[in-house]
């Protein structure tokens, strides 16, 4: 479904390089999670992916579905089934969250070609995925994540990438200010959603998240590289000797 | 424009002219300033940056100026002033002159006893600067050489004694290249004298300095001062700005900012002190001309007994300004029913990537948080001091001269013991 | 910042007239000669069937406005004027002989109203498809709420009122609603009485002038306890060339009484400039409300600043009953010059203003506007919430004032000003003026200028919601707060209309 071959990105103001010779293969059904200390690429990992234009790409390609994903825009890439969960959700103010959502919604259908969602339709889908994500649907009345917690705000994340059914998921620190029930909603949501014909990338420093959402593969980003890869154990492992012992082992 | 024979003086300005023609002072510069205050008289409030401080009435009635005294006057007049604070190197100026007690000046730093030259006084368009160019009769030129770390603070203390005088003098300051240093001006004169103190400070800061400035204001009761300080900033330049006013009758202090350097920091922090009837007016123009500049500034103001406080603030963000980010605040307390104040923060912008906010509130002193403190115990008017140092305190603990924040501290201390 | 800086570039190379209510009515008229003079306002009394003691009071405004100077201190630049290459009067032909019920007014006419979206009889109002509001809440998919049914209409065509709607309805609750010229010859009492009571013949330069030249307007008056059944509204519309239009409104809602009245704008696309000078007064007694809501769509200029309304307006409400409140929202997207500040003095005690703006300047508009509370009484209270979107080459100004003068005790203001830059070529200013003379006072002000956010802008783009869209929804938001305090109908056409202002960088 991705495969990243020899990524280099950098900041496009500064020039600094992030990115620098990333590989990554992604199959449709999988779970892949990227660890990683603070510092080595992971965020910018998760804007390239979804075409922020704060960074350029100087070399490598993402191929995405068969297609050239560096070709597209941020939203044609949202339509194409890219989605990217924030580390830090934007407050929006005035504007109301079931109006954000509905504009995306018909948006993105529009893009492929979709007829529009009816109004009553519409609020019946998200009544629903609202309320498997413990979601109080009055939240959803008030402005795109103005005043929400913590918690909340990675939640109507969630619910966000649920009423969206994207082909690719990417969670970039979904796991940071959430207290365990929170991230256990949060990790149910995503789980509700593997299928055999969706991939999720889920970003993280910790392996806490990864006991509620188990991954296929583990990738270990160091400096702009992923410099090992395993299965779900290498979490562990991590957690166990930390990111410098393996990192060093790795070089 | 009416023309000048046309125009109808008051008391005051008469006063003012006379004491031009009386002083023997030459020179085509004070003539055109002169000329071009007779010209447009004293600005009075129709005068958008006069509307609350009308000059032409506030110069009247029991104002009057008798002479500018000459620099043998001065030199008679005693011996140097109290400092504010220990240890620093310090130019006195009485009466507008320039007097030499001998103070060693620190590594790194020169003076020169001349007036300034009128091509470093900027707006000479403006009362308050043709005044200055009329009137100055002494002035000092400050040279901090460049990369120099001064870490003795420089003193520049203006003390008007004369009664009935006009003291006006011109500072040039020219802060070198990665420079650090420490300034404190002060304009401070007796109780029951009718002085009008006119003093301009140009302060140059080349790239990379980085300048600590406080400005003291506690002119005598019945002191009138309109005083100006103009500011360049150059790439990466850095101000600390602290401005500290106590009173006089009439105090107009305009602060003026260019920075025209990239980088380039700028922090305002002051307190107005506001009572007896004073009249405080505190006019600040920042004029951001180049990219990638912050400034921020905030006033705290306490105003009592038929005092009249004024706040002029305002941004400017010319269009090659980009990521500018300005912000201002301006909090008053009023704390009794006679007295009033007028705010008109004002953003100019032209510039689109920009972060500009300022806020202004007017109040009186929380009625819950004195309640609070009496059911501790406190009497009244010991909660009411407490409230009201801790509104303007936030200003001081921001004070790097934790020395001098502390004389300062003990002088908010005695204003609130008669007016608080 | 690339996507934010395409939108900036098609700003740039936009061309802003995308007005659509740019036509002309080709209708034969009636004029006053060109210019202005003692003859002239003469001529318009005459034409008005005005008593004497009108005739004399224009007169004396006109003696007044000669020693008066234009005002300069705004933030607006404008050819000087020529007040004598104006025309002061202009009503469609034969006027003078009213037509007694629409099917004698000029189908021509009647056509242009339809064509505005105005239908002016009864009947058709009332045959109008009226939308259960919870269903517009969720939708608000018809574009104008002339459509809805309940609104009564004054039409203002040129210098003439062309037809009042609903009066009849209206007289049964008590409620006069006609035109300013109509309360003239039928109402003089209320008009002697009320008529400059808010604002004084001599105010302003421009004020004096209308006070001397207006034409017609509308004049409402809500009885003692009466809650007006409909909203009311006045239509303007500037048709003749080179023709000022001078209208004066004056409202008064009596004891405990309710009105909402809505007013719409718009002239065809002419190269010249034109003049329109209005007055508006509010009288508010005792626990008395008003409502007062504009949408100015005046004909901006094209891209190149040529043409356009002049927008000098002075519009004053009084709170001069205790316990009385007066609300102003304006939604302004067009004029080349806009000059104007709704103000409210409040002086009856537990009195309220409200001022609720959103500016919208494109092109090269020039905008000045914003609004003054008097604090007079006790207890009063006033809320300023100010939005300004500036694009293009326009200039957008907020100038207010908050005066709390010392009696006025406990009062309280909050004032939140917002600027919105879209693109690097205009400009947004604030000049507020706080003046407080009361310790009790509280008030509050806050103030902020940016552009809209990359990261707002890159968090919709990344939900697949596409640029223009995005920006839209952003804008949006960023006016909500004013938007719903317009009557609902209302609100949805001034979101739209937001939208075509700021054509080229909102979708």
């Amino acid at each position: 479904m991705l495969e990243i071959k020899n990524l280099h990105a950098r900041i496009e103001e500064d020039g600094t390089e992030i990115l620098r010779g990333l590989n990554l293969t992604v199959k449709a059904g999988e779970v892949a999670a990227i660890m990683g200390p603070n510092g080595s690429g992971k965020s910018t990992l998760s804007y390239v992916l979804s075409g922020k234009e704060d960074y350029e790409v100087t070399e490598g390609s993402i191929t995405y579905a068969g297609e050239d994903l560096l070709e597209l825009d941020v939203s044609e890439r949202a339509a194409a089934g890219v989605f990217l969960a924030f580390q830090y959700p934007v407050e929006i103010p005035g504007v109301p969250t079931m109006t954000f959502l509905k504009e995306a919604m018909n948006s993105q259908r529009k893009e492929r070609g979709e007829g529009e969602l009816s109004t009553p339709d519409f609020i019946k889908r998200v009544r629903e995925e609202a309320k498997k994500l413990e979601i109080d649907f009055n939240m959803l009345k008030r402005p795109v994540n103005v005043g929400f917690s913590g918690g909340e705000k990675k939640r109507a994340e969630i619910l966000q990438m649920s009423l969206l059914e994207p082909k690719l998921c990417v969670l970039d620190e979904t796991d940071s200010g959430l207290d365990i029930d929170a991230l256990k909603v949060v990790a149910d949501g995503v789980n509700h959603l593997r299928s055999p014909d969706r991939a999720v990338i889920v970003i993280t420093h910790y392996q806490r998240l990864l006991d509620y959402i188990v991954p296929d593969t583990v990738h270990v980003l160091s400096k702009g590289k992923i410099v090992k890869s395993g299965d779900k154990t290498l979490a562990l492992e991590l957690e166990e000797k930390g990111y410098s012992e393996i990192i060093e082992q790795a070089a | 424009m009416d023309s000048a024979l046309n125009r109808v003086y008051t008391e005051g300005e008469k006063a003012l002219f006379a004491a031009f023609d009386s002083a023997n002072l030459s020179g085509d510069a004070r003539d055109e300033a002169i000329a071009a205050l007779k010209q447009n008289g004293l600005p009075t409030r129709k005068v958008e940056a006069f509307h609350y401080t009308d000059l032409r009435s506030l110069l009247r009635g029991d104002f009057t100026i008798a002479h500018v005294p000459s620099h043998e006057d001065a030199r008679k007049a005693g011996a140097a002033f109290p400092r504010l604070v220990d240890g620093a190197a310090v130019l006195h100026f009485r009466d507008g002159h320039f007097l030499d007690f001998g103070e060693a000046m620190p590594a790194g730093i020169s003076v020169s006893t001349r007036l300034p030259d009128a091509a470093t006084t900027n707006d000479v368009a403006n009362a308050l600067g043709q005044l200055n160019m009329a009137f100055a009769t002494g002035g000092a030129c400050i040279t901090v050489d460049a990369n120099a770390k001064v870490a003795q603070t420089i003193g520049i203390a203006h003390t008007p004694v004369a009664t009935q005088s006009l003291a006006a003098s011109r500072v040039a300051i020219e802060v070198g290249s990665k420079t650090e240093c420490t300034f404190v001006e002060r304009g401070v004169g007796p109780d029951g004298n009718t002085y009008l103190h006119a003093p301009a400070t140009d302060l140059n800061i080349a790239e990379g300095a980085s300048v600590t400035y406080t400005m003291v204001i506690e002119e005598g009761a019945d002191a009138r001062r309109l005083g100006r300080l103009s500011v360049w900033l150059a790439k990466d330049a850095k101000l600390k700005l602290n401005v500290i006013a106590f009173g006089g009758k009439l105090v107009r202090q305009e602060l003026n900012f260019v920075v025209q350097g990239e980088g380039v920091e700028l922090e305002i922090a002051g307190i107005n002190l506001i009572g007896e009837e004073n009249h405080i007016d505190i006019t600040s123009r920042i004029d951001h001309q180049v990219p990638d500049t912050t400034s921020t500034e905030l006033f705290r103001n306490v105003v009592t007994q038929r005092g009249r406080g004024v706040f002029q603030g305002q941004i400017k963000v010319a269009q090659p300004a980009q990521h500018t980010d300005a912000r201002m605040a301006c909090n008053t307390l009023l704390l009794s029913d006679d007295c009033d104040f007028s705010a008109k923060p004002e953003l100019e912008i032209f510039a689109d990537d920009v972060q500009c906010a300022h806020g202004a509130t007017v109040a009186d002193i929380e009625d819950s948080h004195l309640f609070y403190l009496r059911a501790r115990g406190l009497k009244e008017d010991a909660a009411r001091r407490l409230l009201v140092k801790a509104f303007v305190g936030e200003v001081l603990d921001e004070m790097e001269d934790e020395a001098l924040a502390e004389t300062l501290s003990g002088r908010i201390d005695a204003w609130m013991e008669r007016h608080v | 910042m690339v996507a934010v800086q395409e939108t900036i570039d098609t700003v740039k190379t936009l061309d802003i007239d995308q007005y659509k209510y740019g036509f002309s009515t080709d209708i034969e008229s009636d004029k006053a000669p060109k210019g202005l003079s003692e003859e002239v306002i003469r001529f318009i009394s005459a034409k008005k069937d005005e008593p004497q003691w009108m005739l004399d009071w224009r007169l004396e405004a006109y003696e007044r406005w000669k020693t008066m100077i234009e005002p300069d201190w705004a933030r607006v630049a404008y050819d000087k004027i020529d007040y004598n290459d104006i025309y002061y009067y202009a009503a469609p032909k034969d006027w003078s002989d009213a037509p007694k019920s629409l099917d004698e007014v000029d189908p021509e006419l009647l056509a242009t109203y339809e064509k505005l979206g105005i239908p002016l009889r009864e009947q058709e109002i009332l045959a109008g498809v009226r939308k259960p509001s919870d269903e517009a809440e969720e939708e608000g998919e018809d574009d104008n709420i002339y459509k809805s049914g309940r609104v009564a209409v004054d039409a203002v065509f040129d210098s003439v009122s062309v037809v009042t709607t609903f009066k009849e309805e209206l007289a049964k609750a008590g409620v006069i609603f006609c035109s300013i010229s109509e309360a003239i010859r039928e109402h003089p009492e209320l008009i002697q009485k009320y008529l400059a009571s808010v604002v004084p013949v001599s105010d302003n330069y421009f004020a004096t002038l209308n006070c001397a030249v207006f034409t017609d307007g509308s004049f409402v008056y809500v009885p003692e306890g009466v809650r007006c059944p409909m909203e009311l509204s006045t239509y303007f519309r500037i048709n003749e060339m080179n023709t000022g239009q001078f209208e004066r409104t004056l409202i008064i809602a009596e004891k405990g009484s309710y009105v909402s009245y809505l007013e719409g704008c718009t002239a065809p696309q002419r190269d010249e400039n034109q003049l329109h000078a209005a007055v508006v007064e509010l009288v508010a007694m005792e626990d008395a409300e008003i409502k007062y809501s504009t949408v100015q769509n005046w004909y901006p200029g094209d891209s190149q600043g040529k043409g356009g309304i002049y927008n000098f307006v002075t519009k004053r409400g009084d709170c001069r009953g205790d316990n009385s409140k007066i609300s102003w929202t304006q939604v302004e997207t067009g004029s080349a010059v806009t000059w104007k500040y709704p103000s409210c003095i409040l002086r009856g005690d537990g009195s309220r203003g409200e001022f609720y703006s959103i500016a919208v300047s494109n092109g090269m508009q020039q905008i000045d506007s914003g609004t003054k509370m008097l604090h007079l009484g006790k207890n009063t209270t006033s809320r300023i919430i100010s939005k300004g979107i500036s694009a293009g080459r326009s200039q957008n100004t907020y100038r207010g004032q908050v005066n709390v003068a010392r009696r006025a005790s406990d009062a309280r203001n909050f004032t939140q000003c917002d600027s919105l830059l879209i693109g690097d070529r205009c400009g947004a200013h604030t000049v507020p003026y706080i003046e407080a003379k009361s310790p009790s006072a509280q008030l509050e002000h806050e103030a902020t200028t940016s552009k809209i956010s990359d990261d707002q802008l890159f968090y919709c783009l990344q939900r697949g919601i596409p640029e223009e869209e995005a920006i839209a929804l952003i804008v949006n938001g960023f006016v909500k707060e004013v938007i719903q305090e317009l009557p609902m109908e209302f609100a949805v056409e001034a979101q739209k209309l937001i939208g075509i202002s700021l054509e080229g960088s909102v979708g």
